[in-house]
């Protein structure tokens, strides 16, 4: 396909084609999300133990950064995720998309800040200048910044719960996408929200985390399968200018 | 001046005062004062050159103000084209200044450590020394993070340049190169920061970028449409629609 035709294409996106693409950038948020937060910290920190914790992270430093890299690179994903259903629901209702955009935006600069811990404990275990504190003493804090990072993190699923809420209340008044689908995503986001009390958060894990599995996989799978009904969105699009 | 123009100028001015505020608190003041892997000379020189310090930290941050007025500025310019591209770029742009915001926090955190405290005192100087310098330099780790914001929002941007119809379309494709430019230093940077100044010494031509399309609105503003067409920047400000 030559650029001019791709172009000309993108430019006159249906919103099918827009749903899919939101579609695409829910899964690589998602897993990049996972990845780097839940999966390779998973692997390398020993809650318990900072000695082991640095162990593991010193012998497996590739796959750390490597860790990092994808909990940033969400950050991008998640981005175009909201530009994309900001336009995708726009008709729907204007204010409520577009707080819905800027409450993704907060939850995105909480995760790039989380990822300025995540690789903090790096520079404390390989650094040349920190000989005036003891090995343990550096481990201890690094495995502190690990757990800002969790915390921060944390902080950031809060906003996207609330934005997850949002997004389900428009699904439930859109006439395109099939109204389950918003009570689940609205349930997944109140599950979310159970991490603004952490005591809470604890109480009812996973549970609380379970609950968003239903909502977040059905839509990302209808987004990516199925796309958006284009004649309703056309409907309710044009019922909006009116 | 025909309106469109007249964006184009204004976008210009404002990219213009980043760009001179920026290198002070960027390349000038750190090379100044800090001495890699030297934390006692460093504190030295920070605490016998405080305010300049400071001064390069409050840069920094009107730095970041002036970046999010340039999303703002740019938004009114290439809205028209194609309006969730522009969104995209300002929400890059947003990230990016308030990422850069906290990254400040570091600085301020490495002064609190080099002076020293009544709180502190139960750390040597040798200690506090060390833990200034843990901050000076996750400083700098957080800014090879954001400069991986730094290049995605130019994506977007150069695109809606590309699309344009009255900017010069090589501009475009340059910016682009630019966005690249900058993900993959930001990659150097945490996978083999051994490379990272050769990288940023090579990749130069490719950050000439956005200093030729300061010049080119600057100097040039922009291409006004002989027809009428539906070319016209938002006039009503952030026109969410």
């Amino acid at each position: 396909m030559s650029t001019a035709v791709m172009t000309k294409r993108i430019a006159e996106a249906s919103p099918r084609f827009k749903a899919r693409m939101a579609g695409v950038s829910y899964l690589l948020g998602s897993l990049t999300s996972v990845f780097g937060q839940m999966v390779v910290l998973g692997m390398l920190v020993v809650p318990a133990s900072a000695t082991a914790t640095a162990a593991n992270i010193l012998s497996h430093q590739s796959l750390f950064r490597l860790g990092f890299v994808a909990s940033l690179m969400t950050v991008p994903f998640h981005l175009i995720w909201a530009v994309l259903f900001y336009g995708l629901f726009k008709p729907v209702n204007r204010s409520v998309s577009l707080l819905a955009g800027f409450v993704m935006l907060l939850g995105c600069a909480m995760w790039g800040l989380s990822s300025l811990f995540h690789l903090a404990p790096l520079l404390l275990l390989q650094g040349s200048s920190l000989s005036a504190f003891a090995p343990e003493q550096l481990q201890a804090l690094a495995l502190i910044l690990l757990k800002l990072n969790a915390q921060a993190y944390d902080i950031g699923l809060v906003f996207f719960g609330f934005w997850c809420v949002l997004i389900g209340y428009l699904i439930f008044r859109s006439t395109f996408l099939p109204r389950i689908i918003g009570v689940m995503e609205a349930f997944a986001g109140v599950g979310y929200l159970t991490l603004l009390w952490r005591p809470l958060a604890h109480y009812l894990y996973p549970y609380n985390l379970a609950l968003a599995g239903p909502g977040e996989i059905s839509l990302m799978l209808w987004l990516l399968v199925k796309g958006v009904n284009e004649q309703r969105w056309k409907e309710q699009a044009s019922a909006d200018l009116r | 001046m025909h309106p469109l123009k007249k964006t184009a100028r204004t976008a210009g001015f404002v990219y213009l005062a980043m760009i001179l505020v920026a290198p002070f608190s960027m390349l000038y003041v750190p090379g100044k004062l800090i001495v890699r892997d030297n934390a006692a000379a460093t504190a030295e020189n920070i605490l016998a050159h405080e305010t300049l310090f400071r001064l390069s930290i409050f840069g920094d941050l009107i730095g970041h103000v002036i970046f999010i007025c340039l999303s703002i500025a740019l938004y009114r310019l290439l809205s028209s084209v194609n309006k969730h591209w522009a969104l995209l770029m300002v929400g890059f742009v947003w990230v990016s200044a308030a990422v850069g915001f906290l990254d400040t926090l570091n600085d301020l955190a490495a002064v609190i450590f080099f002076r020293g405290a009544d709180f502190l005192a139960m750390f040597d100087k040798a200690q506090r020394d060390a833990l200034g310098m843990f901050f000076i330099k996750l400083h700098n780790q957080g800014i090879f993070m954001d400069e991986i914001f730094w290049g995605v929002w130019l994506f977007p941007f150069g695109w809606l340049v590309f699309r344009s119809g009255f900017l010069p379309r090589f501009l475009g494709v340059w910016l682009i190169l630019a966005c690249f430019g900058w993900v993959s230093l930001s990659a150097i940077a945490v996978f083999s920061p051994v490379y990272y100044e050769a990288a940023f010494r090579w990749l130069q031509p490719v950050f000439f970028a956005e200093l030729a399309f300061m010049l080119w609105v600057l100097i040039r503003g922009a291409k006004v449409p002989t027809t009428p067409s539906t070319l016209q920047p938002a006039t009503e400000g952030l026109a969410f629609r």
